[in-house]
């Protein structure tokens, strides 16, 4: 029955397979259908098995189905087959769910778009290989669903290829995760060695054995290298802003909601690995809470609406991290939810006022939409107070899991990192909340005529959207009998002992976060909307400091500079002119003259007469035995 | 009877096919010759089998047997085609293939 | 008994073998071809393998040979008016050949001269061997058998049809 798991992944490729094969006769109408149903069926596949799940709750925790064994060489095997688990199950269900929700409102947002039909297809294939990503049982199929969401990324992003910058952002990014995906690769390479297999459970139950606390050590962080290029921690985040090229329903479902989580998901399934190694964890934090600032600070200035939304997302994945390495994974995971449903929320709020507007995208010619869009600014007002940590919207649940593990587990310094990132995430979202919606108008008379509220095949998935945003975080209330996510996470990851704030620091951790997010989006209120002239000053006086993060701490510079600069000076003085150009060319010409100067006196032998050959054929036997002879009589 | 009067039949028999390839200039008597020498190189084989009671060697001689008839099958058609191209059977004036 | 069948086979073979090389026309190199056929026929009986001599009858001398002899009717090949050579190094080829033949008789005779022969065959060994241990590769033979009976037959019919 188990085996039928795999239901999930074949309703995307069948959806995939239907558009790609007879959709150039289908409507428009009929395509969306299908991308969208097949979504719709594996969703609801997800609910069945997590019911059936629930109702035959294993002793062990975990369920394996495989289907085959893919990869078969020695003692290496591969297996084609699905772990199903209360952390797959769940990571499935946010994926299908969002992923389902996005999908139809890409149908209003697709609608006009000649590639439609193309469209839909890479994104069903994103979603299969998605779902293979959380519901496989072994690294090596984890690998081939993180390549595919990675390729999904690179056709999505340069989606209107005609575009130089869409499809150089979707190279970059391409690139800059083929070097994460180096680590991990090496990373399971040295997995297999030292534990033999790929398999989850064999490695952790391989895990007691002595294997050098080094080596551990190097696997966690080749993984996180992984992770860090998925999932855009510094310094591999340089692809995600520039990754907004996209059409804005791929940056929400693609580079906000699922994929760029996947490198969270996979740290938090290695837990049990991490958990070995005390060093590991300090890096995955210290990296993650730096990415979590770091994005923050250039969140703030940044005048491009996705963009803002991309480093928020980057910050948010710190957070994320910092979790993995404070231990709490659950918390991590619980973050990572609640995230997803209103970051997909803040980038379909995005798209709505891009289409409204006809795809303007920097804020300070916006303000004012309120007035025409009521219904996305309302969701978006409500995305923005999840994101900022308000009780008692999803966010300030999650956030608050993630900054009490940090503090037990790191003490007050490390802590106040998150706080002052948690203080940066809601000013800089309540700057676009105020710019965008309701300062004065400054849009351009023409565009403002158009402007109208998105068709309802957007509007509705962002209103369910906004629902969960509100509701979703009561499933992770921070006591423990009503904690239903670390109840069914508990059973995967694991879960430090002894952690247990007690409920007073709690309530007082609680009330800084709520105050500090509070008194940001008073500061982002005055600033944009009562004195903008305070804003001016502001600038003036903070000049350097803004012209640095306005360039994004110059950071694809730098790596211009030491990367690709050298790398391209070696190429063309060196490898092209002297390797290309005179050692093979040369070599590869030379050869061809010296077969055609001896073609020309071998073809005389060619008499075209067979007896000739005959012949031929005769003197080397004769040769043969002439030497047996020869050895005979020596030996 | 020895062993070796077969094998020396055998060689007789092999060179002459041999010698025939060269002095012959129809393209079906030169097949018949490869026949020739082809024989003898199965009959030498059977001789071998024999000696060392290696029954092997019979049924080795069937699938020659069966081989060979598939290859004139094959050699005889193409004399047709070459018959229908060159209208004789000549070897000494097929020289298409000079280089 | 033996040794007169043996020498008479013997016989009968080598002058058949000269007669094929020798005779100017085709069809009569043909028939000598038979009688050398039907003569190692002989000698594989001699040798024991008294199936695969009825084989090489049935086979060589039935089979094959009525190709051969069709196909000299059919392209009407009566006389040997055969052009004259004009390579020099022909009778060279001819030494060489000799040569390799002396080679062959020397080894044989220094090797395999004091060798008697044992024979002990039934047709029994013979198909547990061939549809036991080479049952692939007879099958294999039944397929390049029928690839042959294709290809001769696509070669012999032309380009009639593809050209009309």
């Amino acid at each position: 029955m188990w085996g039928l798991a795999g239901l999930i992944i074949i309703f995307p490729l069948l959806g995939l397979l239907i558009n790609l094969f007879i959709g150039n006769r289908l409507s428009r109408k009929w395509i969306g259908v299908i991308a969208c149903g097949s979504v719709a069926l594996s969703c609801l596949a997800t609910i069945v098995f997590a019911v059936l799940f629930h109702f035959n709750y294993p002793a062990e925790g975990s369920i394996e189905a495989n289907w085959y064994q893919w990869i078969v060489s020695g003692s290496f095997v591969v297996d084609f087959g699905f772990r199903i688990d209360w952390l797959s199950l769940v990571m499935a269900l946010t994926v299908s769910f969002v992923g389902f929700l996005i999908h139809v409102y890409s149908v209003g947002y697709m609608w006009e778009d000649p590639g439609y039909r193309r469209y839909f297809i890479y994104l069903n294939l994103f979603m299969m290989m998605m779902l293979m990503l959380v519901m496989a049982n072994n690294l090596g199929l984890l690998f081939v669903g993180w390549e595919g969401v990675g390729l999904c990324s690179y056709l999505l992003i340069g989606f209107w290829f005609e575009k130089h910058s869409a499809s150089e952002a979707g190279k970059k990014a391409f690139i800059v995760n083929r070097i994460g995906d180096f680590g991990f690769l090496l990373g399971m390479l040295l997995i297999y060695r030292e534990f033999g297999s790929l398999n989850f459970n064999v490695i952790e139950a391989n895990m007691g054995e002595h294997v050098a606390s080094q080596i551990i050590l190097g696997i966690a962080l080749l993984l996180f290298c992984g992770a860090a290029g998925k999932s855009a921690q510094f310094p591999l985040h340089v692809w995600l802003p520039d990754a907004m090229e996209g059409p804005t329903p791929v940056s929400a479902l693609i580079h906000a909601a699922t994929m760029v989580t996947a490198g969270v998901y996979m740290v938090s399934r290695m837990g049990f690995l991490y958990e070995q190694s005390p060093y590991a964890l300090m890096i995955v934090t210290g990296i993650g809470l730096f990415t979590a600032f770091f994005a923050a600070t250039m969140a703030v200035v940044n005048k491009d609406f996705k963009r803002v939304l991309a480093y928020s997302t980057i910050s948010q994945l710190g957070y994320m991290f910092a979790a993995c390495g404070a231990g709490a994974y659950v918390a991590a995971i619980f973050h990572l939810i609640t995230h997803a449903f209103f970051k997909a929320l803040l980038f379909m709020g995005s798209g709505s006022v891009m289409h409204a507007l006809g795809g303007e995208l920097n804020i300070e010619k916006m303000g004012g939409v309120k007035e025409k869009m009521k219904w996305t600014a309302l969701t978006f007002v409500i995305a923005s107070l999840a994101i900022s940590g308000i009780i008692p919207f999803a966010g300030f649940w999650s956030k608050d899991a993630i900054l009490a593990a940090v503090w037990h587990k790191y003490g007050p310094v490390i802590w106040i990192i998150g706080i002052v990132t948690a203080i940066l995430t809601a000013f800089y979202i309540f700057r676009l909340v105020f710019e965008v919606f309701y300062s004065e108008r400054r849009v351009e008379e023409k565009t403002w005529d158009h402007a109208h509220e998105s068709p309802p095949a957007m509007i509705r998935p962002m209103m369910i959207l906004a629902l969960f945003s509100i509701i979703i975080g009561f499933v992770g209330l921070p006591f423990k009998r009503f904690n239903l996510i670390e109840r069914a996470l508990a059973t995967v990851l694991p879960v430090a002992h002894g952690t247990e704030v007690s409920v007073a620091n709690e309530i007082i951790l609680m009330i800084i976060v709520l105050a500090g997010a509070l008194f940001s989006i008073y500061l982002a209120f005055t600033f944009y909307m009562k004195k903008r002239n305070y804003l001016d000053t502001l600038l003036a006086s903070f000049k350097k400091i803004h012209h640095v993060l306005i360039n994004k701490y110059f950071v694809d510079e730098i790596y211009h500079k030491i990367i690709i600069a050298p790398l391209w000076y070696v190429s063309d003085k060196f490898l092209y002119k002297i390797i290309d150009v005179f050692m093979i060319d040369g070599s590869v010409d030379g050869i061809a003259h010296i077969s055609r100067g001896t073609g020309k006196y071998l073809r005389k032998i060619q008499s075209g007469n067979t007896r000739s050959y005959a012949f031929a054929i005769v003197i080397g036997m004769l040769l043969i035995f002439i030497y047996y002879f020869w050895k005979i009589h020596k030996g | 009877m020895e062993l070796y009067y077969y094998l020396i039949v055998s060689l007789i028999v092999f060179i002459i096919g041999m010698i025939g390839f060269f002095i012959r200039r129809n393209l079906i008597t030169l097949l018949m010759c490869v026949e020739l020498m082809l024989n003898a190189a199965n009959l030498a084989l059977m001789v071998f089998g024999t000696k060392w009671g290696w029954i092997e060697a019979q049924a080795i001689v069937l699938l020659v047997m069966t081989v060979a008839a598939a290859e004139v099958a094959v050699g005889l058609a193409l004399m047709i085609v070459v018959y229908k191209h060159y209208s004789h059977l000549f070897i000494d004036q097929m020289t298409k293939l000079k280089g | 008994m033996e040794s007169l069948l043996f020498w008479f086979f013997a016989i009968v073979a080598v002058a058949g073998s000269i007669m094929v090389i020798a005779q100017r026309r085709a069809i009569y190199s043909a028939l000598s071809l038979i009688i050398v056929l039907c003569s190692f026929a002989g000698f594989f009986f001699l040798l024991g393998a008294s199936f695969v001599a009825a084989m090489q009858v049935i086979v060589y001398a039935g089979a094959i040979m009525i190709l051969f002899v069709f196909i000299i009717w059919l392209l009407g090949l009566r006389t040997g008016e055969e052009p004259a050579i004009k390579m020099k190094w022909f009778y060279l080829a001819i030494v060489f050949c000799l040569l390799i033949g002396a080679q062959l008789f020397y080894i044989f005779v220094t090797n395999f001269k004091e060798v008697v022969l044992e024979r002990s065959t039934d047709i029994k060994e013979i198909s547990k061997v061939l549809l036991g241990k080479y049952v692939i590769p007879f099958e294999l033979t039944s397929i390049l058998f029928l690839a042959a009976l294709v290809g001769a037959f696509y070669l012999a019919k032309g380009k009639g049809k593809a050209e009309k």
